[in-house]
């Protein structure tokens, strides 16, 4: 069928309109580049494993403290996350370090605190065969204290196309206890 | 010939009913030098308009901020300040151990820091590299370096690391000889600040703090000499 | 009008679509170039893939060099082995924290003969059968010295932290890099069995 030279002038212009609206919205929808490195999240719960590519994590206990002790004297007063877990190395011990243990709340990243002496500071190597029962300890704003929070493992400090354990962590939902210890690094039982 | 008159004068006609259509006859009359040498003028000028061919300028040395002890001052990432600079005898915990042999003691200079940032931050980067004190000397007698450090003052912790948002009152102490500095004397410390460069919306590089830091804000501080040392300083 | 006579305007009729070109004529047009490519194109698959294998093997090692119980081998011009666990003496003592109830340790030795490279070695045990699990040592896990070629021969030990259901056989896996002479493109490992 044949237009009318107006009538296909107007019919080219629509047609080009769309198709760049559309290549807009093509462009909107497309994830980044940074979306093909994403970390492959393993969510973890309260009690029971989280594997990660080569490591094992269980979760046992998340606590929020005013005041924590350690066993060798130390003690400290501020606003306190504790979280207690187990790691494990599976299948090989190269490549089980945990180097990436952070807690993260809005836009804020908590590292665990050196406060609590090296042999509380969980840290380092994961061993095949051999669980060790550790606990990071987390100092943060007080003004955090209510808000929501991830806690982040993993083996290297750069999560990209990597396994990563999280676990959610609502702080408003824990009761701060008066007093919290830290123990040291231990073999589970 | 019948036909041609009409044809002119419809042209006629063309040419003086739009401007579009004078401005094709103009464009094809003005010789194409006439219109480089035109349009190059024209970017020249706005360039010079704004400023753009003065001479770089070199880079302005910014005057210090003067702060008195106490005085909050932001580098960007840390807010800090400080209070005392204490001459003692030795600080043990404080990573800082004096060479008796050699004649040295420990120069303390208090503070507090506080982290604005997102991220903690190692006290240690910013006392070695941000935290400038004038009048020490490079080498120990020993040949080690004069190197800052730095230990919580409540529980003795060295290193500390500041989380986001936190406040942190610090011990800076640097091995000094120990006939250099004395009670009373002034002394002078250059507090410099980092950059934050962000590039995002030129590419895809995350933002970084540039370096070399920047001397910002200086401040003096009175020395107190406190011999052999006091108990409570001695902390953990 | 008799003598003119129009001839008839030819019918335009649909042109005639051209008839199908046979298929055979077309492969035997191109015969040479379709021999060409199969030819071409799995030497082109082959040697782009081996040139990203060999890069990525150069950075893993891959190509074990075994070495039965009991006995040794020569690399750079330096004898390695034979290798063999033993228990920890009191001088060994674990340094990690006391180990735990089930654990084992066991410290691996192995002999470095008299040679002319200074050597640096990164050992790793590891099940041989079963799961295949594998241990790094709990001190450094580089077991040879990696300064001077004159601390040859030595007994090269690294002490390890098993859990009780490791029993082996095990298979110990040394890198060798030599520190002084050429690099090896493709670093081979020595694998000693052991038990």
């Amino acid at each position: 069928m044949s237009l009318s030279p107006r009538r296909a002038h107007a019919a080219a212009w629509a047609g080009g309109i769309v198709l760049v609206a559309a290549a807009w919205g093509v462009m909107a929808i497309t994830p980044g580049d940074e979306f093909a490195d994403q970390p492959f999240v393993v969510d973890a719960q309260i009690g029971e494993h989280a594997q990660a590519r080569q490591m094992q994590i269980t979760m046992l206990e998340v606590q929020k403290a005013t005041h924590v002790e350690n066993e060798h004297g130390w003690y400290a007063d501020g606003a306190w996350v504790l979280v207690a877990f187990e790691g494990e190395a599976r299948g090989t011990e190269d490549g089980s370090s945990l180097s990436r243990l952070r807690l993260r709340i809005g836009d804020r990243e908590y590292l665990p605190s050196e406060r609590v002496g090296s042999r509380a500071h969980p840290d380092g190597q994961l061993r095949v065969g051999l669980p060790e029962t550790m606990t990071a300890a987390f100092e943060i704003d007080p003004d955090d204290a209510e808000k929501r929070a991830v806690l982040d493992l993993g083996h290297l400090k750069d999560d990209r196309l990597d396994s990563a354990i999280r676990l959610d962590i609502d702080l408003a939902a824990l009761d701060a206890v008066d007093s919290a210890k830290v123990p040291d690094r231990r073999w589970s039982e | 010939m019948n036909d041609a008159k009409p044809a002119a004068a419809e042209t006629d006609a063309a040419t003086r009913r739009t401007p579009a259509s004078w401005m094709r006859v103009a464009a094809k009359a003005v010789p194409a030098k006439w219109v480089t040498v035109a349009g190059l003028t024209l970017f020249l000028g706005a360039t010079a308009a704004f400023g753009g061919l003065a001479d770089a300028p070199a880079a302005a040395e910014k005057p210090l901020a003067r702060l008195e002890p106490g005085d909050v001052h932001g580098t960007g990432q840390l807010e800090v300040s400080f209070t005392r600079a204490v001459l003692i005898d030795e600080l043990p915990g404080s990573g800082t151990t004096p060479l008796f042999e050699g004649g040295e003691r420990v120069l303390v200079v208090t503070g507090t820091l506080h982290n604005a940032t997102d991220a903690p931050l190692p006290s240690l980067s910013f006392a070695r590299g941000q935290l400038v004190v004038d009048g020490l000397p490079e080498k120990r007698p020993d040949g080690g370096a004069v190197e800052a450090s730095t230990a919580r003052l409540d529980d003795a912790t060295l290193h500390p690391v500041i989380q986001p948002g936190l406040s942190v009152e610090v011990a800076f102490t640097w091995p000094v000889p120990a006939d250099l500095l004395h009670a009373d004397d002034e002394l002078h410390v250059t507090i410099a600040d980092l950059t934050w460069f962000d590039p995002s919306w030129l590419s895809d590089q995350p933002g970084y703090w540039t370096t070399p830091a920047v001397p910002a804000a200086e401040l003096d501080l009175v020395i107190e000499d406190v011999g052999a040392g006091v108990e409570e300083e001695q902390a953990g | 009008m008799v003598g003119v006579s129009i001839p008839p305007v030819p019918q335009r009729s649909a042109p005639e679509a051209p008839a199908p070109v046979p298929r055979r004529g077309w492969l035997r047009r191109n015969a040479l170039a379709l021999g060409a490519l199969a030819v071409v194109l799995p030497i082109a698959a082959t040697t782009i893939g081996s040139n990203e294998w060999a890069t990525a093997n150069a950075y893993l090692p891959f190509a074990p060099i075994d070495v039965a119980e009991g006995d040794s081998v020569e690399l750079y011009d330096t004898e390695f082995g034979p290798a063999r666990l033993r228990e920890p003496t009191a001088s060994e003592e674990i340094a990690a924290a006391e180990a735990p109830a089930g654990a084992r340790a066991v410290v691996l030795e192995f002999d470095v003969g008299a040679g002319d490279a200074a050597l640096s070695c990164s050992v790793t045990l590891r099940e041989a059968e079963g799961e295949r699990r594998a241990w790094l040592p709990t001190g450094s896990r580089s077991a040879c010295p990696y300064d001077d070629e004159s601390s040859l021969p030595f007994t090269a030990s690294a002490a390890f932290l098993l859990p009780s259901d490791a029993s082996g056989p095990f298979i110990a896996d040394v890198e060798v890099s030599n520190m002084g002479g050429e690099p090896v493109p493709l670093p081979p490992f020595i694998r000693f069995a052991i038990d």
